[in-house]
């Protein structure tokens, strides 16, 4: 039986790995390291031999502790592998010049924790123990936003340059309701790539406008102080609010109306058929 | 009404938050900023920021390497600094803590401690703030830590480690007070010099040293 977790939680719970976790721990105890190895080089989590991060956070802190450092050298590549793989997919030259050293940079710091493990009573590996990439992600989160705000050099979105809509801001943003544009937000995978990476793209304060309005349908402002609003998330008035989706709006009007034509041409076709 | 400090660090809470749920909805940013109210903006930071990155979709992308890529084959070599300096550094606290924990006075008795004290030129009152760390040893001069080395027969190192650990409360005696004994702050030497009880002349010796 794997050794328990000390982290506990808001309520004071300990925490505890998944019970699937924890088989698969059970069954690799016992295991010789090249056997381990040959598994934890399998990166489908369709085969049934796949071993999942879980456990590599497991078995490698595990190591640690036994002072088994070979044991670490040998097993942490894999895992780091795996955080690389999932970082090419987040971390690209569109929004950063230098994806490659950025990528580089969390791998490095995600690593170190390895080692801070054997001394640090946080203990925050645990995290990654009970859900990796819930874990995981929120550290490159938290990476990233530090190096936005110490760069800020986002990429502007370019203004609307479609010839052939001649409609004004005005016009378009009467088209494009929130009643249009929260469905989208909410039903994940229905945007057009280019719309995600404006929406992305847009000035932080806007983004964080957008997705607390029309993702987690957060009211612009509320008079109830004590109710969650987007005016009370981002400490700005209602009309600032106001202002900054009208201004996202605006920038995001090129995409959104491609979106509408898509969603016009998919009515279309099911009414037809 | 004052708010109740969170004694928890904003790492934890933000790695709690985030594998609370697989996407975070509006109830459980909301249960977490309450809960968390000073953690509240990076809270709600993340929460957009994981919305954002799930519109990036989460698989793995880039082809497979084989073999160890550039960028993880620099992350182990951080790794294995950092590793290093671990070791290092438990180490050092390990041996600084096998010093400290061995205090040079604990096994003189009541004799011994009058002649190291007549040794010193002092008395046993200024020889008992020595056993129990009540003065500052940035305060004392090498020169004295080498004579009270000298003294108890012990390695200067560890003479210096065991005024260099916690002040510690008077130990091994009764007191008449209803309560234990506290720690009491460190005193410079001039002043443990000064008020020991000390002949001018032995004060003159030991802050001459």
């Amino acid at each position: 039986m794997a050794r328990r977790l000390t982290k506990k939680n808001k309520d004071g719970v300990l925490y505890t790995r998944p019970a699937a976790i924890e088989s698969i721990i059970d069954a690799l105890a016992g295991k010789d390291l090249d056997s381990i190895k040959g598994r934890a080089e399998i990166r489908s989590p369709d085969s049934n031999q796949y071993v999942p991060s879980e456990c590599l956070v497991f078995l490698i802190r595990d190591a640690g502790r036994r002072g088994d450092h070979a044991a670490m050298n040998a097993l942490l590549p894999y895992l780091l592998a795996r955080c690389e793989g999932r970082l090419k997919g987040k971390i690209q030259r569109e929004e950063f010049a230098d994806a490659e050293k950025i990528r580089e940079d969390i791998l490095g710091e995600f690593a170190v924790l390895f080692a801070a493990d054997l001394t640090d009573p946080r203990c925050r590996l645990d995290f990654y123990e009970c859900r990796f990439n819930a874990a995981f992600r929120a550290f490159y989160l938290h990476y990233l936003r530090r190096e936005r705000a110490r760069r800020e050099d986002l990429v502007e979105i370019p203004a609307r340059d479609d010839p052939e809509d001649d409609r004004t801001d005005e016009e378009m943003l009467e088209t494009m309701s929130g009643e249009i544009l929260r469905p989208w937000f909410q039903k994940r995978g229905q945007f057009s790539q280019e719309m995600k990476d404006a929406i992305v793209r847009l000035p932080e304060d806007e983004r964080k406008a957008v997705v607390l309005h029309y993702y987690f349908g957060l009211p612009e402002d509320s008079i109830d102080r004590a109710k969650l609003s987007v005016a009370s998330r981002c400490g700005v008035t209602g009309k600032t609010v106001r202002n900054r989706l009208g201004r996202a709006m605006k920038r995001l009007a090129k995409y959104l109306s491609l979106e509408e034509e898509k969603f016009d041409d998919v009515k279309e076709i099911s009414e037809t058929a | 009404m004052t708010l109740k400090k969170s004694p928890r660090p904003l790492d934890d809470v933000l790695y709690e938050f985030s594998i609370a749920s697989a996407e975070p909805d509006a109830a459980l940013l909301d249960e977490f900023t309450r809960r968390y109210p000073e953690y509240a903006e990076a809270l709600t930071d993340l929460a957009v920021d994981t919305r954002l990155d799930a519109l990036r979709g989460d698989k793995e992308a880039g082809t497979v390497e084989t073999g160890m890529s550039a960028a993880v084959s620099r992350a182990m070599s951080r790794f294995s600094s950092e590793l290093f300096a671990v070791r290092q550094t438990r180490a050092k606290v390990k041996r600084a803590q096998g010093a400290a924990e061995h205090n040079p006075f604990s096994e003189l008795g009541k004799t011994q401690l009058r002649s190291v004290a007549e040794g010193l030129h002092s008395n046993t009152v200024f020889v008992l703030m020595l056993r129990d760390r009540q003065i500052d040893p940035t305060t004392m001069s090498k020169g004295f830590v080498g004579v009270v080395a000298n003294e108890l027969k012990a390695p200067v190192e560890l003479v210096a480690a065991h005024f260099a650990g916690q002040p510690q409360a008077m130990s091994g005696q009764l007191f008449k007070a209803d309560a234990k004994p506290q720690k009491s702050p460190q005193i410079s030497f001039e002043d443990a010099v000064k008020k020991s009880g000390l002949t001018e002349e032995q004060q003159k010796y030991l802050l001459s040293l």
